[in-house]
């Protein structure tokens, strides 16, 4: 083979792995992807889960250091959680990343139901990673999303990261990872357990 | 010397590349849903006979110097049996290799390219390999040595940094489902030590022969530590595999390293350095498949080879319609492959071949002291006379 044909059937083989990966460094940069912070899960009046979905919300360059971002949370009721994601993927222009997901909520209703389906779907999922906690509300798990307003920290992500860090010096919250609660599920002498929180609906 | 003779270490780095590579895969998790709290006990009792075996091989090899199991074929069975054998032994290597590579490029495609067809993904590693394989024997062993340390260390990171989640007590019942399970059934089992396999056909490739005793040894001694130190990771963090999704398990143990919120998601490392090792494991897979088609066929050149079994290897590979197919043969047929080709066929031909040779030896002493004894006879007539 004469080197110009192999330069050229190099050449080639570049194109055509450059073109076949494409497709997948498009659909994982970070321009289309919208960034899940939390999860809270309803029960809705016809048996189904009204799922809410908490999106990042970067501060703008322009504003100043103590602005605070407002939440964005996006609601839908579907049979499960997966279409749930489904659903919000088929009408918001980026595509539902939950690789920064860091906390799981679920309302005291649902959890007295009984969450293991949930919980399967989430540690299936490649995304979400076994740290991301797991609280239940007393409340409504919406409520709670738009509740949650920390004083001292200017970002949500942030603070959803550090909460459970008191959990290492006082005992009033555990550090109940997702990961911690399903190996407690399936282990059949163990109990899962996650954080208790509220706030007062007026 | 050759150029193309290994030494010590780049023999024993070899052996354990073949483990490197299927601890990546469902191996841990197959071992861990087979025999839940007893894997650990499992693996001890397993590597214990694995050990045994290797020094076996190792004895039955040691009365044919430089010679691997396809020279000792041709020397009991003629051409057809040698034949027969390389065959055997190539279409071991590529099946387990090609039906690997897909079960691990589909990991890496759930993971990394959701979008991106998994032809592209086998084809880019089994192209490197080609590549790779086009330099010699040696640049491969010491890229080889080089690399599969890296995945050691790794493995002991990832227990050490996950020792804060272990739970100890689900070592706990002992003999998990039962004694029988553990000590019988899990003899299957025994095809975690694919290594073995490849130490039929390494005399001829050492540097030092004598030195064989040594890297037999050593080498299944460290997979056995390598394979207790990963099931131990996995059954101390998880309750057991059987419900968990088809990537890696050790990759989903890898998730689970953080040090606190400045350093984590190392598993891209991790997975950079499988990837590595992977393509290792191909092109030591290749150069021995070449190697022995170059036996059978006495071929000169084996280069033209490199690309028809990347070819062979990525055509297999794309055979399975899906990551549980792939994953079935995993669980389901390899072992039995293994232990099938690698223990029953070929210390089967060593033993033949032993048997053969004392014959042989003692046929040829009776006839030198006959020789004797004529010799004594025809000289004391001489002597008589």
């Amino acid at each position: 083979m004469s080197k110009w044909v192999k330069n050229l059937f190099i050449f080639v083989i570049i194109l055509v792995f450059i073109s076949a990966f494409s497709s997948s460094y498009s659909s994982l940069n970070i321009d289309n992807l919208t960034y899940v912070l939390a999860i809270g899960i309803d029960s809705s009046d016809d048996n189904k889960l009204e799922v809410s979905f908490h999106f990042s919300n970067p501060i703008p360059a322009e504003s100043s250091a103590s602005e605070k971002a407002t939440p964005i949370i996006n609601t839908v009721t579907a049979s499960s959680l997966s279409n749930a994601i489904n659903l919000v993927n088929g009408y918001q222009g980026r595509q539902l990343n939950l690789s920064h997901c860091k906390v799981i909520i679920f309302s005291e209703k649902i959890a007295q139901r009984g969450i293991a389906d949930e919980i399967y779907t989430l540690i299936n999922d490649t995304q979400i990673r076994p740290s991301a906690n797991i609280i239940v509300s007393k409340c409504n798990a919406k409520f709670y999303m738009n509740q949650i307003q920390p004083e001292i920290e200017n970002l949500l992500s942030r603070y959803y990261e550090v909460f459970t860090e008191s959990s290492k010096y006082v005992g009033h919250m555990p550090d109940a990872t997702i990961g911690d609660f399903f190996n407690s599920l399936i282990c059949k002498t163990c109990e899962p357990y996650a954080i208790l929180r509220w706030y007062k609906q007026r | 010397m050759p150029k193309s003779k290994i030494g010590t270490i780049e023999a024993i780095m070899l052996i354990l590349t073949i483990i490197v590579a299927h601890s990546v895969l469902s191996m841990p998790t197959n071992i861990l849903s087979s025999y839940k709290s007893a894997s650990i006990l499992n693996v001890i009792y397993v590597s214990i006979i694995a050990i045994g075996i290797a020094y076996i091989i190792y004895r039955l090899l040691k009365n044919f110097p430089n010679m691997d199991i396809i020279d000792i074929s041709e020397a009991i069975g003629g051409k057809l049996f040698r034949n027969i054998v390389g065959i055997i032994f190539i279409a071991y290597f590529i099946l387990s290799s090609s039906l690997m590579l897909r079960s691990f490029c589909e990991s890496i495609q759930i993971l990394y390219f959701p979008m991106t067809d998994i032809v592209f993904i086998m084809a880019l590693i089994v192209i490197a390999v080609c590549i790779a394989n086009r330099l010699n024997f040696i640049a491969t062993v010491k890229t080889n040595v080089f690399i599969l340390p890296i995945a050691l260390i790794g493995l002991l990171f990832l227990f050490f940094t996950n020792i804060n989640k272990f739970v100890p007590q689900r070592i706990f019942p002992i003999l998990g489902e039962g004694a029988f399970n553990t000590f019988v059934l899990g003899l299957t089992n025994l095809a975690s030590f694919g290594g073995i396999a490849y130490l039929y056909f390494l005399p001829p490739l050492l540097k030092d022969n004598t030195k064989f005793k040594k890297i037999t040894i050593i080498s299944i001694v460290v997979t056995a530590i390598y394979l207790i130190f990963t099931i131990a990771t996995l059954l101390f963090i998880f309750t057991f595999f059987t419900n968990v999704s088809e990537i890696s398990p050790l990759y989903t143990a890898t998730r689970y390293i953080e040090f606190g919120t400045f350093f984590q998601r190392l598993e891209s490392v991790f997975l950079l350095i499988w990837i590595l090792v992977f393509a290792c494991y191909l092109s030591i897979v290749i150069k021995f498949s070449m190697g022995i088609f170059q036996k059978i066929t006495g071929i000169t050149n084996k280069k033209p080879l490199i690309d028809i079994f990347g070819l062979l290897i990525l055509g297999i590979a794309l055979i399975p319609k899906n990551l549980a197919i792939s994953q079935g043969f995993e669980e389901k047929v390899y072992p039995y492959l293994m232990i099938g080709i690698v223990l029953v066929l070929g210390i089967g031909i060593l033993i033949f071949a032993n048997l053969a040779k004392k014959k042989q030896i003692r046929n040829s002493n009776t006839k030198d002291s006959m020789n004797n004894i004529n010799n004594t006879i025809y000289n004391g007539k001489e002597y008589a006379n």
